[in-house]
């Protein structure tokens, strides 16, 4: 992984444990899935569709739908729009993205 | 077969505009929908205030201690509420559509107050698709949300009031950027004078010494004519400015967070085909709307920054004044009921207008890039140049200014992704002015498409039969 580009200025302890590619993330109770991503260190997860571009999260407010993602079998939900939640499943296509 | 849900308004957007509104239609007995995209209320400006945190008021200003306060009377009434749910339908009468993450469901309403708030102005430059370049807002909202600050080298680069109140904040924080890159010409100050003495007696002044002074203490200040490029090796590495005097500066950071002012979300009037203005000064669309917030159809009102960005100050008291004239149309108060409510709320917004002027001509948003490799489309990936060839075929064979956007559209998908031409629009809009001296009053608004958002295809089988595809 990364080193996270991102820090929690309070520090409080990651307490809530999700799978993302079958990968184990943990995050804070507020985050939502794109912040706890961005947190862990994991900067983009899809590409754009025409150039195949990797792209990451872009505006955090639902505008752009650059950081789209599957949630618990849910496709194409913006991913800085869903808090996050303890045992939630996310599948990206990040397989493809990370260099 | 259930009957179709029906209320008596339905308010889309939980930011203070909306929430105000709901509250007072809720008080007087109206039954309400709330529709918001997020999973709480609060919107973007008051984003977290839910469960503020016992840092809140020191990290990001007094003003945003209104938050938790609008929520907790939002939360006392008795309001239906649908969160990480978009309206991706709307026609006259009103039927919505509301697409929820598990289901589609079309409401009927007597009122509907779109409230859907503002939106970051696209500051598209070379580089700007890269993992790692945010917005201003998005970082804000970041600390917001769960307090991330970022924990690399970064930059903080633009035109508007957000770069040096999001520099204070983090400040606040003890988070320092490598540089902020401040854009503008230096004539704008001088364009904004005249409207000096209504911003001085706001309450907007006094803050705004306050974010300059932190500003230029904290973090060095670059003043720039514009962003030439953002470097990178799939990250960002360096941010490449043109200074004032002409040097050209490269500030090393591994985030960049641009910003380019703010911007109404008109998509949903527009989407209703409601007529739209073009704001010369602000350089957005705005939908019409009366001093109550009227929009132009009957029972629309448009309330808050979708009506033309204000602050969220001013959107709260447009809330409650939609509320009033609202409750008019339903029969639950009189006209002079509406008049004696409202007096002191219309005070309050007009107070909080005054110092808009001056705030709108000093941070005019900045010209797009002339690189022809610059995506102005994030969605599909469409460049400067690209757009500039159809267009200019476009004009060889004699189409009218105000059918470019839609051939461009047609031809090369700019504005047809999934964020319904909200990234490329504003951008658009400069490209044609500078370019083609087509205005964008006389280019018009990318028209919006069903589904506002997108939702799943099996959801569609929620909708009732009998009626016809919704527009």
């Amino acid at each position: 992984m990364n080193q996270a580009g991102f820090r929690r200025l309070d520090g409080s302890g990651a307490s809530v444990t999700m799978t993302v590619d079958g990968q184990t993330v943990t995050a804070d109770t507020r985050d939502t899935v794109a912040g706890a991503l961005l947190a862990a260190g994991i900067d983009t997860w899809r590409r754009n569709v025409p150039s195949g571009q990797p792209r990451g999260p872009f505006c955090m407010m639902g505008v752009c739908f650059e950081c789209v993602l599957t949630v618990d079998g849910v496709p194409e939900r913006r991913a800085c729009m869903v808090p996050v939640r303890d045992g939630m499943t996310i599948r990206t296509g990040r397989r493809d993205t990370t260099p | 077969m259930t009957g179709q849900p029906s209320f008596d308004a339905v308010v889309v957007g939980a930011g203070p505009a909306g929430m105000a509104a709901a509250t007072e239609l809720a008080a007087r007995g109206a039954s309400v929908l709330m529709v918001d995209r997020q999973a709480s209320p609060g919107g973007q400006i008051y984003r977290g205030a839910v469960e503020p945190g016992h840092d809140a008021e020191r990290l990001f200003g007094k003003s945003y201690m209104r938050g938790p306060a609008l929520i907790a009377a939002f939360g006392r009434q008795s309001i239906e509420t649908r969160w990480n749910a978009s309206a991706v339908g709307v026609r006259d009468g009103f039927e919505v559509d509301v697409a929820s993450p598990d289901r589609l469901e079309r409401i009927a309403c007597r009122i509907l107050i779109l409230a859907t708030g503002a939106y970051e102005r696209p500051l598209a430059i070379p580089g700007w698709t890269m993992p790692g370049v945010m917005t201003a807002g998005a970082a804000q909202l970041m600390a917001k949300q769960s307090r991330l600050v970022p924990s690399e080298p970064f930059v903080i680069a633009g035109a508007g009031p957000l770069i040096w109140l999001l520099a204070w904040q983090y400040a606040q924080m003890g988070a320092r950027p490598e540089a902020l890159v401040s854009l503008g010409d230096s004539k704008a100050l001088r364009r904004a004078l005249p409207h000096a003495f209504s911003f001085l007696g706001s309450d907007y002044a006094a803050d705004a010494v306050k974010y300059l002074r932190t500003a230029y203490r904290s973090t060095p200040v670059v003043r720039a004519r514009r962003l030439v490029r953002i470097e990178g090796d799939g990250r960002p590495t360096a941010l490449i400015a043109e200074t004032r005097t002409g040097r050209s500066v490269s500030i090393p950071a591994r985030r960049v967070f641009l910003h380019n002012g703010v911007l109404p979300d008109a998509n949903m009037t527009n989407a209703l085909g409601c007529r739209l203005e073009w704001d010369e000064i602000r350089h957005s669309w705005q939908p019409t709307t009366d001093a109550w917030q009227r929009g132009d159809r009957d029972g629309l009102y448009v309330a808050g920054d979708g009506a033309g960005v204000d602050g969220a100050i001013a959107a709260e008291f447009s809330g409650r004044i939609a509320a009033s004239d609202a409750l008019v149309r339903l029969g639950r108060i009189s006209q002079a009921e509406r008049d004696t409510t409202a007096a002191p709320w219309i005070a309050e917004r007009g107070r909080h207008l005054s110092g808009r002027p001056f705030i709108d001509t000093l941070f005019a948003p900045i010209e797009p890039s002339d690189d022809p490799d610059v995506p102005i489309c994030r969605c599909e990936n469409v460049s400067a140049s690209r757009a500039a060839d159809v267009i200019d075929d476009a004009r060889g064979v004699g189409v009218p200014p105000g059918a470019l956007v839609s051939h461009l559209k047609a031809i090369s998908r700019c504005g047809m992704g999934p964020c319904q031409a909200r990234m490329c629009g504003p951008s658009l809009a400069r490209f044609l002015d500078t370019r083609y001296v087509v205005s964008a009053a006389d280019a018009g608004k990318p028209s919006q498409r069903y589904p506002a958002a997108p939702m799943q295809l099996a959801s569609l089988a929620d909708l009732p039969l009998d009626g016809e595809a919704a527009p």
